[in-house]
């Protein structure tokens, strides 16, 4: 069977496709960002006209990642949206959690809430904590609010009361008043969006989704018209942020899930290249040009977490944008990238960011207004970068303009230029490696021990000199680095995340509480894999909680036990389960305290798949020349060989210092590393 | 590995060097809020590490931290700890710490941490943390006491493990003297995790860069940051800029009086002329003092440089002794933040005429309140829980203050539905106060409306922490005050400090003042005006009467 992978990103749109023979092909269109879906079907179309005879569009399965929602938040384009929450507590958006992201930042300041107080609205009633309808639901103020949505040209609205989570029926009743009133109308029900306990947290998801819902609806059904009229009537798949694939019905609904598609995307691609190159657990590093992004991978699987934010108002400043409590692929987004811009800082230090040239007007060596040395700049001066063959050749940058602007910086600095540089390089390197440690022991793992899986434009460029502050001993650099997240569909399962918050103490269990929750949650679960074409015999069911001492407030997810052990031997398994990751965590145990599940997790899930590459020998010369390159080990530049990835032949042993390059991406090889490319086409770097 | 990695004045290995510091001191930041069971020090983060060279010296701080933390544990440590314990004294393993308010940092439930690091058998640094402990014995926090001795225990500077070894005498008095001894044993245990996890990442970074210790880094790095300071204070004209503030205190008003002295590059600031101590828990010691009279001057002259001793060596202050912001040892202080809180808006509005568009107006988030929820549950099991609740931050020369917003402390507040889990109180409502933002060309930010409701059938003992009730939030450069705040219970008047008692199905109600405006009202931008009133958080009234806004209501202006 067929598969048709598609990532809309900012600029480009990026397309794989697994023909019946097994055979992947790649390509690569501009983006429509006042309409995404134009270049997806223009892909489409290109690459079914190429490779149309390989294809039965009867089994063809299209998969998307998307930034469609991310754009949507991040721009503010999404729609004019309402707000709902328990009369007394309709402020809620704006009073958020009181706190201050920066200590020192008088002019702090957060983005504005997505839904104005004007259009925020209080219903009359009121569930206790533990389920006790304090007020009815006064169903005459609802249809009011109905009336003023309607007045407002209000399409979507977020209805968030307090202690919904648990207790959802005025929610539900809520939806049902505001269909009455106005037919056309999207209602977002926290109940449903992000039954976790929390309200702030849960408005905002909830919010979110809300303000994009109707986009993200319209995108989909504008696809699936298309792909239908084209013969393609599966149902599309979409990539969630947590690395489980979704059906367009459900993608609809809770666009929010979707909102780090591309990244998620990436890394699963990452966790397959490592799993292929026979690596278990790997170090995903992928970096573009505005950020980097850093993903542990403990044997083979992304892991999972629920603390996401957007819409940062101060771009990196955790705390500063708006909380999204939803299943997502830990990861950590580093404000560094090629296009970073290093300046000196009032105390005469080096800083490099958090401003970035973004693509426009770029590095200095792009030559398109930029005049500050950025990381791209540093990286062509050191000769990482080649000028010549940027992105295949295909865009000219100027190795003299890099220089210009080097050296009013390194004047300033009183350094050499080289050193200035190689500051950049190195003091991106540190920022990246020092994330990737408190990343890895946040989880638990010791980043020496594990392999990194670099890729993006600069991801390979960077990956020998933090694999080196790291203690990495191997690198692998994938094949088709430009495109990975569009692999990654290919290679994700159907899965879908659910989660219910009910507290519940281990010495105040209650079996009978537990099993309900559960099959609730393993029946929706069904229901949506199912709808995606996976067997029901074929679905597997995760189980995890988050856990704390009575008495935290922070949680660690841990694996819930097999349902069918004796009681006794259950709550021994989960407690053990607790303890050891408690220890790993933080170094030690508490004794004498009770131990409390929170929040309650499913994860159901068809099969993964697998896509390989062979890597095709060429008979061409692998070496295409060389050129003058800087190791901080050799105290200076030496002149380097430099190969082209494509060409060398698997096994061949390349001893640094060299040069690999790709199509968009060059991978460096330093002094002490020794390089191969692999039966799968991934270059592979060993480090001494 | 590093190229000249012994030249701290290299621009580019002192900063790669320097950040790796701070990232030492988070990662034992990690270790300790995520482990910590009092509520205060994980929702508030009320809790700090910091690195300290071998003199004692604040090398580094986690990032994330408060005011009254940014000078508390080098001052413990140089004015107490080592003289106490010279390095003679210690051995590898050893934990000292004290909760003493004189030396760390003014009231008991604080515990000041402090472990030897060594190297090659030298002490070549020390791990500091400072974290809220859930009880400390004595009355519960916020009632009233009028000594220290009602407040709880106090322990004075001991070997809390000597050689490793934990000194379980005095972990056996600890927990023999508090309501919560797991959570007060567990949080300790934090503490001491959280220094050894700085103690082990220095040693790696020493090895990392073939160091023998950090003193000359320290050097570095105190160097560069104290002259940053010195050239921005060097910005300033000399002068004395002065200001004072009226205070609710406990029962009877408290003034607080600052002279702001800038002489060329450093700055005194002289609290003379402020109240006398009270017998009362809102007496503020000069550690809880002068920390947030630096931390009041670094947000103004160098918000961006990560806090280190030579940020704070050209700032000193003095108040005179049984004053309210140096009160004799004996003095209450469970409280001190209503008091201490309110130093750094008082710095600003000194210095208004100096830095106009630097000072922000009063914020209605100094101090912070608190509702300290105490009782036994239908069930007889005992509660006990602490909910805050903030008032609108000072407006700022470019922006309106934010609504709710914690500071000069950060604090995050506990969710609804958490609260409402722990403690059976129904918070009816949670919801802005329009118009209590002061007025002027920026507006100051609003304050809340809570109402709590005992659902419980025993009664509910609330000791309550709060201020600005009499006398409200001022604006700066001409900006307005903010509206005072209110307590109330059943709907009528309450006396807001304090014991507050619920019976079954009693209301307090708490109104948090809004934040002082700034510059003048005639200068606020029309569209401005408009966007409040569309958004309710001004009244049509006030903008007639107070902005002088002419047009009738939004709707004929978005017509026009």
């Amino acid at each position: 069977m067929a598969k048709l992978a598609f990532d809309t990103g900012g600029t480009f749109t990026d397309f794989a496709l697994l023909d019946d023979k097994g055979d992947l092909h790649l390509h690569k269109v501009l983006s429509t960002p006042a309409n995404p879906a134009e270049a997806v079907v223009r892909g489409v179309s290109e690459l079914l006209g190429q490779f149309g005879d390989v294809v039965d569009l009867d089994g063809l399965q299209v998969l998307g990642a998307t930034t469609v929602v991310t754009n949507a938040v991040l721009e503010r384009k999404g729609v004019k949206t309402g707000f709902i929450s328990t009369a007394g507590f309709q402020d809620m958006l704006r009073i958020r959690n009181e706190g201050r992201y920066d200590l020192y930042d008088l002019n702090l300041k957060y983005p504005d809430p997505l839904v104005t107080r004007a259009n925020s609205f209080g219903a009359v009633e009121r569930i206790s904590a533990d389920g006790e309808v304090i007020t009815a639901l006064e169903e005459d103020t609802v249809r009011e609010i109905a009336g003023r949505l309607r007045k407002e040209g209000i399409r979507s609205v977020a209805v968030c009361l307090l202690h919904a989570y648990k207790y959802p029926t005025h929610e539900q009743r809520i939806a049902a008043l505001l269909r009455e009133e106005n037919s056309d109308i999207f209602v977002s029900l926290s109940s449903e969006v992000c039954p976790e306990v929390r309200e702030f947290d849960r408005a905002s998801t909830t919010v979110v989704n809300a303000y994009t819902r109707p986009q993200m609806s319209g995108h989909v059904a504008h696809l699936e018209r298309e792909f239908a009229a084209k013969g393609i009537n599966r149902q599309v798949l979409w990539m969630t942020s947590s690395g489980g694939l979704v059906p367009s019905s459900r993608a609809a609904e809770l666009p929010v899930r979707l909102i780090e598609s591309g990244p998620a995307a990436g890394a699963v691609a990452a966790a397959e290249f490592g799993r292929i190159a026979g690596e278990g657990s790997v170090l995903s590093f992928d970096m573009g040009g505005t950020t980097a992004k850093l993903c542990l991978i403990p044997n083979g699987e992304p892991t999972v977490g629920t603390d996401l934010e957007v819409a940062h108002y101060h771009r990196f400043r955790k705390g500063s944008g708006f909380p999204l409590k939803i299943q997502s692929i830990r990861m950590i987004e580093i404000g560094a990238g090629g296009g970073s811009i290093a300046a000196k800082n009032p105390l005469g230090l080096l800083d490099v960011g958090p401003r970035s040239a973004g693509a426009m007007p770029g590095p200095a060596a792009y030559q398109r207004g930029g005049t500050e040395p950025t990381v791209t700049d540093a990286d062509i001066l050191l000769g990482y970068m080649g000028t010549e063959s940027f992105v295949g050749g295909s865009f000219k940058v100027s190795k003299e303009a890099a220089q210009t602007a080097m050296t009013k910086l390194a004047a300033s600095l009183d350094v050499s230029v080289s050193r200035c540089a190689w500051g950049i390089h190195d003091l991106v390197n540190e920022s990246m490696s020092k994330a990737a440690a408190v990343h890895a022991t946040d989880l638990g793992v010791d980043p020496r021990s594990l392999p990194m899986v670099a890729f993006g434009g600069a991801g390979p460029v960077h990956a020998y000199g933090i694999a080196r502050k790291l203690g990495i001993k191997r690198i692998v650099c994938p094949t088709g680095a430009g495109v990975t997240s569009a692999i990654g569909l290919l290679i994700a399962p159907v899965a879908v995340d659910l989660s219910a918050s009910l507290p519940m103490q281990i010495d105040n269990w209650d079996f009978a509480t537990m099993d309900r929750l559960l099959g609730d949650l393993a029946a929706q679960g069904a229901e949506v894999v199912r709808a995606a074409g996976v067997a029901p015999e074929t679905i597997t069911n995760t189980y995890t909680v988050d856990m704390r001492h009575v008495g935290q407030g922070h949680e660690i997810t841990v694996a819930l036990p097999d349902r069918r052990l004796p009681p006794r031997q259950f709550h021994e398994e989960l407690l053990g389960n607790f303890y050891k990751l408690y220890r790993e965590l933080f170094g030690r145990t508490v004794a004498g305290s009770s131990v409390e599940v929170i929040t309650w997790r499913l994860r159901s899930s068809g099969q993964k798949d697998q896509v390989t590459r062979p890597h095709t020998r060429h008979a061409a010369e692998a070496k295409k020349g060389s050129r003058s390159v800087y190791f901080s080990e050799r105290n200076g530049f030496v002149e380097t060989p430099v190969y082209d990835h494509y060409k060398v032949p698997v096994g061949d042993e390349i001893q640094g210092p060299a040069i690999v390059e790709q199509r968009e991406s060059t991978a460096v090889v330093g002094p002490s590393g020794i390089a191969h490319v692999d039966i799968n086409g991934n270059l592979v770097i060993n480090l001494a | 590995m590093s190229v000249n990695a012994a030249d701290f004045n290299d621009p580019i290995n002192l900063q790669v060097m320097w950040n790796r510091l701070i990232f030492i001191a988070d990662q034992a930041d990690i270790v300790l809020g995520r482990t910590a069971f009092s509520p205060i020090v994980r929702e508030n983060h009320d809790y700090v590490t910091v690195l300290l060279d071998s003199r004692g010296r604040a090398l580094a701080q986690c990032t994330w931290s408060i005011p009254v933390f940014i000078t508390s544990l080098p001052v413990a440590a140089q004015k107490y700890f080592l003289p106490k314990f010279p390095v003679e004294t210690l051995e590898e393993g050893d934990v000292l710490a004290t909760n003493d308010p004189e030396i760390g940092t003014g009231h008991l439930p604080d515990v000041t941490m402090i472990t030897p690091i060594f190297k090659n058998g030298k002490v070549v640094a020390y791990a500091g943390s400072i974290a809220h402990l859930p009880d400390i014995g004595g009355a519960p926090l916020h009632s009233e006491a009028s000594d220290i001795f009602e407040e709880g225990i106090r322990f004075p500077i001991v070997k809390l493990h000597k050689a490793g070894i934990p000194n379980q005498d005095v972990l056996d008095v600890i927990a023999a003297s508090v309501r919560l001894p797991t959570e007060v044993m567990g949080d300790l245990e934090s503490m001491v995790a959280a220094n050894n996890v700085m103690g082990r990442e220095l040693l790696k970074f020493l090895d990392e860069y073939d160091l023998d210790g950090i003193d000359g880094l320290a050097d570095a790095i105190h160097t560069r940051s104290e002259a940053q300071t010195r050239r921005a204070i060097r910005q300033w004209p000399n002068g004395t800029y002065t200001a004072e503030v009226l205070l609710d205190g406990y029962d009877t008003d408290v003034t607080l009086k600052a002279a702001v002295i800038v002489r060329d590059d450093s700055i005194h600031v002289d609290y003379a002329g402020t109240s006398e101590q009270v017998l009362h828990s809102i007496n503020c010691r000069t550690n809880y003092r002068y920390a947030h009279s630096v931390y009041a001057l670094k947000c103004l002259l160098d918000p961006d440089t990560p806090n280190n001793e030579g940020c704070i060596t050209p700032i000193t202050d003095e108040a005179p002794l049984g004053s309210i912001l140096n009160p004799q040892q004996w003095t209450a202080g469970n409280s001190r933040n209503l008091i201490g809180h309110v130093i750094p808006s008082l710095i600003f509005k000194a210095l208004e005429g100096v830095v106009p568009d630097k000072v922000m107006g009063d914020s209605g988030g100094a101090p912070i309140w608190a509702a300290n929820c105490v009782g036994r549950r239908d069930d007889g099991t005992q509660y006990g829980s602490v909910q805050n609740f903030h008032g609108g931050q000072g407006a700022r020369a470019e922006f309106d203050g934010l609504d709710t917003l914690s500071f000069p402390s950060n604090c995050r507040v506990t969710a609804i539905e958490m609260f409402e889990i722990t403690v059976p109180a129904l918070t009816e409502c949670k919801e802005l106060i329009p118009g209590s933002g002061g007025a002027g060309k920026s507006r100051g930010g609003l304050g809340q409306r809570v109402v709590l409701r005992n659902l419980g059938r025993n009664p509910m003992n609330i000791y309550l922490a709060s201020e600005r009730v009499r006398h409200p939030c001022f604006g700066v450069v001409g900006g307005k005050s903010g509206s005072a705040g209110k307590v109330s219970r059943n709907g009528e008047p309450q006396f807001p400090k304090g014991k507050v008692v619920l019976k079954t199905g009693d209301r307090l109600e708490v109104e948090t003042p809004g934040g002082g405006g700034w510059g003048r009202t005639s200068e606020r931008a029309a569209a401005s005006i408009e966007l409040d009133l569309a958004e309710g958080l001004i009244t049509p009234a006030a903008a007639r009467q107070i902005y002088g806004y002419q047009r009738s209501s939004v709707a004929a202006t978005a017509a026009e």
